[in-house]
């Protein structure tokens, strides 16, 4: 019987364990590997995704300065989608679910570029979107802000993530979403002349090529010498432009109230028609004895004279062959067109001086011609408020005594006929040779006549059925060479308010949302830092509203250029080059709150010059030299004392204030307020 | 008697396979290891080059422009258009993982534009220095890395 050995008891346990270890070992092994291929996944999805993240953020900034870019030109169809808020890119009221149906493609060309020359940037696509996530087109009051105007935030997205046939490779993306808030805000408003705003604009001082807000207050102060000047000349000269581009003007009166511009010789034709009217009121040799009482005495006494040489007594006279009617003349009121006609200076000063007097006014002995302005055929279309022509209405009482005769009736006591006597007195009649004798207003004349003429007389028995007897200063009719037509007042509004004002001393200033200001508290030096201002190059840079807070001088170095559309507020502005804009279409506005806009150069300027406070009511515009602007004046007063003497200065109205639409600047803020940036397709 | 035991043919056989089962799990884990060394030293390449480009974002275009046109010198950290080590001291501000001195870094500045736009090119590359042992880990020799930065408004 064979007996096999047992088998020992742990045959095959170093095998197994062995086996295990191996197991383990191995299993390790592909622990770590796997660890392995983990960490080699993580490098390669780190360098995809960075890559993909450097290239969004380079998207991004191209993206942001595009739109910067074409947010600078109005014409560009951004802008026009941006401003105008089409559908495309308005996702202001779109749920958020929804917000990515909204955006317009925004061109990224250099970041293609490079892309296109990295190994793994060519498998990318890049693409960037822009829309419009918030507006607010009112203000915290819940005013509304005109037309497009208002407040938003634009969202700008980059997403780069594989092309779809690399998906599988390369997992690396990136997606940068950014917020920039904008502000759109009107240069220019439409405005036709024909029509009054219906609320406020900030741009509204731009519809004329004149307006002196405070000028009521001004003209009367200086008893009209504002609009009158003694040594000065203004042009407002618009020949050439059809109505519905001419600049309106406005020259502060109140509703109540009303300013004039005095009549020249050169504007004669604006006094109403007609400007001579003979006979009026023919009279009999009663009346004219009533009328002449010291012709009546001197004729009296020497019908006493000859009745006492006959015995007789006096039974009364009369007269026969004489001329006598009252009639009026119209003539321009200035000291230039009177004075070459005979003692119509004297007559006038003396009407005006009595006008004055009788309404406690002050009046200036002479009298001097009023602003200029061309072309005088289409002032109705221009004018606004209560403006009217100054001229001298002169009513004189005429008598011809050349082939008269006076005649005495006297009787003799006792005998029942009179008798006839002529009076043949050459000095008497002579004095009475085709005489024009002025007819004072009585109750404003008070010193002596020519020949005594009874003003009185004339005052209770002719003037009140035939007025035009009376000599007067004429402020009746509109300055217009049709006086008939009548002009509208200006529509202005209060501050955030809707409604309109009578007086514009009440008026909201120029560009008052403040809110819409690109840029504030900006320093001088800040403005050259900035760009907007460089006076090495000679440019000023405009976009949107800058306000500045000092002042600033513009054009020391020589005559400047303007590129771009905007608005520059200081306090105080000075001119000492010209200004030329690049694009006709553009504006320049400069703008004084309370301080002056002094201009020293005689170059052309191509500005809207506006001095106009809310709280400091002091802004004027000084010319120290010939002005010579293009495009438009405003002010608080017009100050015209202060400007230089013995020149012409001309304002010429720029059409491209009344261009028919609006033209508005949008300022992109640089500054990012929200910002994320996920590493995949959202 | 006759003891049971493996023949010599067995004992190959099982060694083979052993042999092979072993040689496996070294050469698997030869290659997780060089994968991983890989895998750190791109990462740290790639964060070389990464970290001017993020410097010179923060400088801004104009100030770049500054440099690539020569009228301001770059910061000494960061010198332009030549490859230079990336050295560090102990006490400066600016520290680094110790690799990173086994690396060179080159930083290219290239001005470009498109119509109004203007940019500035900034490329990175980050090459193995030469007789290091990054050279025995890393499988390529160099790394880059691009970006622009486009000119802002002021």
């Amino acid at each position: 019987m064979h007996h096999f050995p047992k088998p020992a008891r742990r045959s095959g346990v170093a095998m197994f364990s062995a086996i295990f270890v191996m197991i383990i070992v191995g299993l390790l092994a592909l622990q770590f590997h796997y660890m392995t291929r983990q960490a080699q996944s993580s490098a390669h999805r780190f360098q995809t995704s960075e890559m993909a993240r450097q290239l969004a953020a380079a998207a991004m900034e191209e993206a942001f300065m595009y739109v910067h870019n074409e947010t600078a030109n109005p014409g560009s169809a951004f802008f026009k989608k941006l401003t105008g808020r089409s559908n495309d890119i308005d996702g202001s009221s779109t749920s958020l679910d929804n917000k990515n149906s909204k955006g317009v493609t925004v061109p990224v060309a250099l970041t293609l570029a490079q892309a296109s020359t990295m190994p793994m940037g060519s498998r990318l696509n890049i693409d960037a979107t822009a829309r419009i996530i918030d507006f607010r087109n009112s203000d915290s009051t819940g005013a509304k802000y005109y037309g497009n105007e208002g407040v938003g935030t634009l969202e700008l997205r980059v997403i780069a993530e594989p092309k779809p046939e690399f998906r599988k490779q390369m997992q690396g993306a990136c997606t940068i979403t950014r917020h920039h808030d904008y502000k759109v805000v009107a240069i220019i408003t439409r405005r036709t002349n024909s029509t009054q705003r219906s609320a406020y604009a900030g741009s509204f001082i731009l519809d004329y090529a004149l307006f002196v807000r405070d000028g009521q207050e001004e003209f009367d102060a200086i008893s009209g010498l504002s609009l009158n000047p003694a040594k000065q000349k203004l042009t407002i000269d618009q020949t050439g432009l059809t109505s519905d581009k001419a600049g309106k003007i406005y020259l502060g009166n109140r509703r109540n109230s009303s300013v004039y511009l005095n009549i020249d010789a050169a504007r004669q034709n604006f006094i109403p028609e007609p400007r001579k009217k003979e006979k009026i009121l023919q009279v009999d040799d009663q009346a004219v004895f009533k009328l002449l009482p010291q012709f009546f005495n001197q004729v009296r006494a020497q019908a006493e004279k000859a009745v006492k040489s006959k015995g007789a007594s006096l039974k009364g006279f009369s007269m026969s062959g004489h001329s006598a009617y009252f009639e009026y003349k119209r003539y321009p009121v200035t000291d230039e067109a009177l004075t070459p006609i005979k003692d119509m200076k004297d007559f006038r000063t003396a009407t005006l001086a009595g006008e004055a007097k009788f309404n406690n006014q002050k009046e200036s002995a002479e009298v001097y011609p009023g602003l200029v302005i061309k072309p005088e055929a289409g002032l109705v279309d221009v004018l606004e408020g209560d403006i009217r022509q100054r001229y001298f209405h002169f009513g004189y009482f005429y008598v011809d005594m050349t082939n008269c005769k006076i005649w005495v009736k006297a009787k003799k006591s006792g005998q029942s006929e009179s008798e006839t006597i002529e009076i043949t007195d050459p000095a008497l009649i002579n004095q009475f040779k085709n005489r024009q004798i002025p007819c004072f207003d009585a109750d404003h004349f008070t010193g002596i006549t020519d020949n005594s003429i009874d003003l009185r007389y004339i005052k209770d028995n002719i003037a009140n059925t035939y007025p035009e007897v009376i000599c007067r200063i004429d402020k009746e009719n509109r300055y217009l060479q049709n006086a008939n037509s009548t002009l509208p007042h200006p529509g202005m509004f209060h501050f955030r308010n809707s409604g309109s004002l009578d007086d514009a001393t009440l008026a909201s200033v120029p560009f008052a949302q403040v809110n819409l200001w690109a840029r504030r508290n900006v320093t001088p030096q800040q403005l050259q830092e900035f760009g907007i201002y460089v006076p090495g190059q000679k440019k000023l840079n405009l976009r949107g509203i800058v306000q500045v807070t000092e002042a600033i001088t513009l054009g020391a170095e020589g005559n400047i250029e303007v590129e771009g559309s905007g608005v520059l507020i200081a306090p105080g502005i000075t001119i000492s080059g010209g200004i030329k804009k690049k694009d006709a279409d553009s504006a320049c506005v400069l703008l004084t709150r309370g301080y002056p806009i002094t201009v020293n150069t005689t170059e052309l300027v191509e500005a809207a010059l506006v001095s106009i406070g809310s709280s400091n009511r002091n802004g004027y515009v000084v010319a120290n030299k010939k002005l010579n602007l293009r495009g438009c004046l405003a002010a608080d007063r017009l100050n015209l004392a202060k400007w230089a003497e013995g020149v012409e200065h001309k304002i010429q109205y720029d059409p491209a204030f009344k261009r028919g639409d609006d033209l508005y600047q949008v300022n992109l803020a640089r500054w990012v307020t929200f910002e994320r940036m996920v590493e995949q397709d959202e | 008697m006759k003891r049971r035991a493996f023949s010599l043919l067995e004992i190959i056989i099982a060694m083979a396979f052993l042999s092979v089962a072993i040689l496996s799990m070294f050469w698997m884990n030869r290659a997780s290891n060089q994968g991983s060394m890989d895998a750190y030293y791109e990462f740290l390449a790639f964060s070389l080059a990464r970290e001017p480009i993020e410097v010179f974002r923060g400088f801004g275009y104009d100030y770049l422009k500054m440099i690539a046109d020569g009228n301001v010198a770059p910061p000494a950290w960061y010198p332009v258009g030549s490859f230079n080590d990336i050295d560090f001291s102990l006490m400066s501000d600016m520290q680094y993982p110790a690799e990173a001195r086994l690396f060179q870094r080159q930083i290219e500045l290239t001005p470009v534009n498109s119509g109004k736009l203007n940019g500035m090119r900034i490329k990175v590359t980050v090459a193995v220095k030469g007789q290091s042992r990054v050279e025995v880990w890393m499988s390529r020799k160099s790394v880059s890395l691009e970006s622009i930065v486009m000119e802002r408004p002021k």
